[in-house]
């Protein structure tokens, strides 16, 4: 039983093999351009790689202060409880 | 293609196709070929290709956000397609769900199991997957409703026979590919929890996996402990090409943002480069005095740029095309486990077993 089992992975392997020796291939010289090519036409668009203007990266601007944002959140959720109180009467 | 039988083989009593040792003879012999043949198309390397571009200036790059409410090591992250939501998983078994422009937890859910590690957030944004020890992969929408539990929403969706170590939505919320300690990959229907296709290849631990962009079709790529990279058909079950260069586990592997490539990161110290249509590796990222392992790797926007996340606490970053590092970022006090970019490519995340997350610009 092991034998067969040990065959059959043999068997697999080697038509796994054949397929992957039967892949067209390119040059890599033609890769690597290929590559090179896609980096420099996209590198305008890369923030990380150029920087963007400032303003429009929201990680570099400094972000207001949570507790200030809490307490905005608090007098916004007071306001809408009286608002509901006022109609209902 | 048929091979000539030496005269000893056209003796035996058996089939002289059938015999172990002689396919044992035969897949050495294709072995050999396929060295052979790629290495007939290696005339020249990508960094003397690369010689005439610009080199990188210097890099400013910071850590602008601390994501600070895991009780123990980061094990995994992801964005969200709205470029400012991040989903997290750690050891201690809770998954968040960060606002990363303000550093908030919007959803914490607490698995039943520790080591969480794998998370992923589904391309709607409404909802994650995670799993880890309890060799499953579960999806639990996220709910408007803060106040609502969102474990009593949770659907398991992927059962394997040991550990999952990555997952991945495809192009919609309705299938997940799955990656486990069990050796296999698996692509799933989320709402049936149905096997649609299962991916054998691997002799150990698969520990990680990236989708194919979307472009470029229905392919992916997964990296395991036996060293090897394979890349497959979604389709067919099918391992179309497989990479063998590296000496140790591979931890990470990420597509080149034009999908004709692919990075890797492995306990050996380096990060390479294969390319797809070379059909060989084409670079490799290291340095003498870079000793401990790579465990996650991201590409800038344009695929420049190779972020690599370190076990000795460190971020370096790596000109793709020259083969140099430009820059080392400290600030983890403990592993580098996860680092992604962000969708738009305006920063990157890294994830750390100091129990917290940095979000760097």
């Amino acid at each position: 039983m092991t034998s067969n089992s040990n065959l059959s992975n043999m068997r697999r392997l080697v038509d796994q093999l054949k397929l992957e020796a039967s892949v067209e291939r390119i040059k890599v010289s033609q890769a690597a351009a290929e590559l090179q090519q896609y980096c420099l036409q996209n590198a305008a668009k890369d923030a990380l790689l150029v920087g963007v203007p400032t303003g429009s990266n929201p990680f570099r601007e400094p972000r207001s202060c949570n507790l200030f944002q809490g307490q905005q959140n608090i007098r916004i959720m007071q306001r809408k409880t009286y608002i509901g109180t006022q109609k209902n009467d | 293609m048929r091979f000539s039988i030496s005269p000893e083989m056209a003796t035996q009593e058996v089939q002289p196709n059938e015999t172990l040792s002689n396919l044992k003879a035969e897949s050495d012999t294709l072995k050999t070929k396929l060295e052979d043949e790629r290495a007939k198309l290696h005339d020249v390397e990508l960094h003397q290709v690369a010689e005439k571009v610009d080199g990188l200036g210097q890099f400013i790059m910071k850590t602008r956000r601390t994501l600070k409410g895991h009780g123990n090591k980061v094990l995994c992250m992801d964005w969200c397609k709205d470029k400012r939501r991040i989903v997290s998983s750690s050891q201690d078994g809770k998954v968040i769900v960060w606002d990363a422009f303000t550093t908030n937890k919007e959803h914490a859910v607490t698995m039943p199991c520790t080591w969480v590690m794998a998370c992923a957030y589904a391309p709607s944004g409404c909802a994650v997957a995670c799993g880890g020890l309890d060799n499953k992969c579960s999806v639990y929408p996220l709910s408007l409703d803060k106040n609502e539990n969102l474990a009593a929403k949770k659907k398991s969706v992927a059962m394997h026979t040991n550990y999952l170590s990555a997952c991945s939505f495809t192009n919609s919320d309705m299938q997940i590919l799955t990656s486990s300690g069990d050796g296999t990959c698996a692509l799933w229907d989320v709402e049936s929890g149905q096997l649609l296709q299962s991916f054998h290849g691997h002799a150990a631990d698969v520990l990680c996996l990236d989708l194919a962009p979307s472009e470029t079709g229905n392919t992916f790529i997964s990296g395991g402990c036996d060293k090897k990279a394979n890349v497959w058909d979604m389709r067919s079950g099918q391992c179309i090409q497989s990479f063998e260069t590296h000496e140790s586990d591979i931890n990470s592997v990420r597509y080149y943002p034009s999908g004709d490539a692919f990075a890797s990161g492995s306990d050996d110290a380096t990060c390479r480069l294969y390319d797809l249509r070379a059909d060989r590796e084409v670079a490799i990222y290291s340095k003498e005095s870079i000793i401990f392992g790579a465990s996650s790797v991201d590409f800038s926007l344009s695929g420049r740029l190779l972020f690599g996340g370190y076990n000795d606490y460190t971020i370096n970053v790596w000109d793709v095309l020259k083969g140099t590092r430009v820059s080392i970022l400290f600030g983890h006090e403990n592993r580098v486990s996860a680092l992604r970019v962000s969708p738009d490519g305006t920063a990157f995340c890294s994830g750390s077993w100091d129990h917290t997350l940095r979000v760097w610009a």
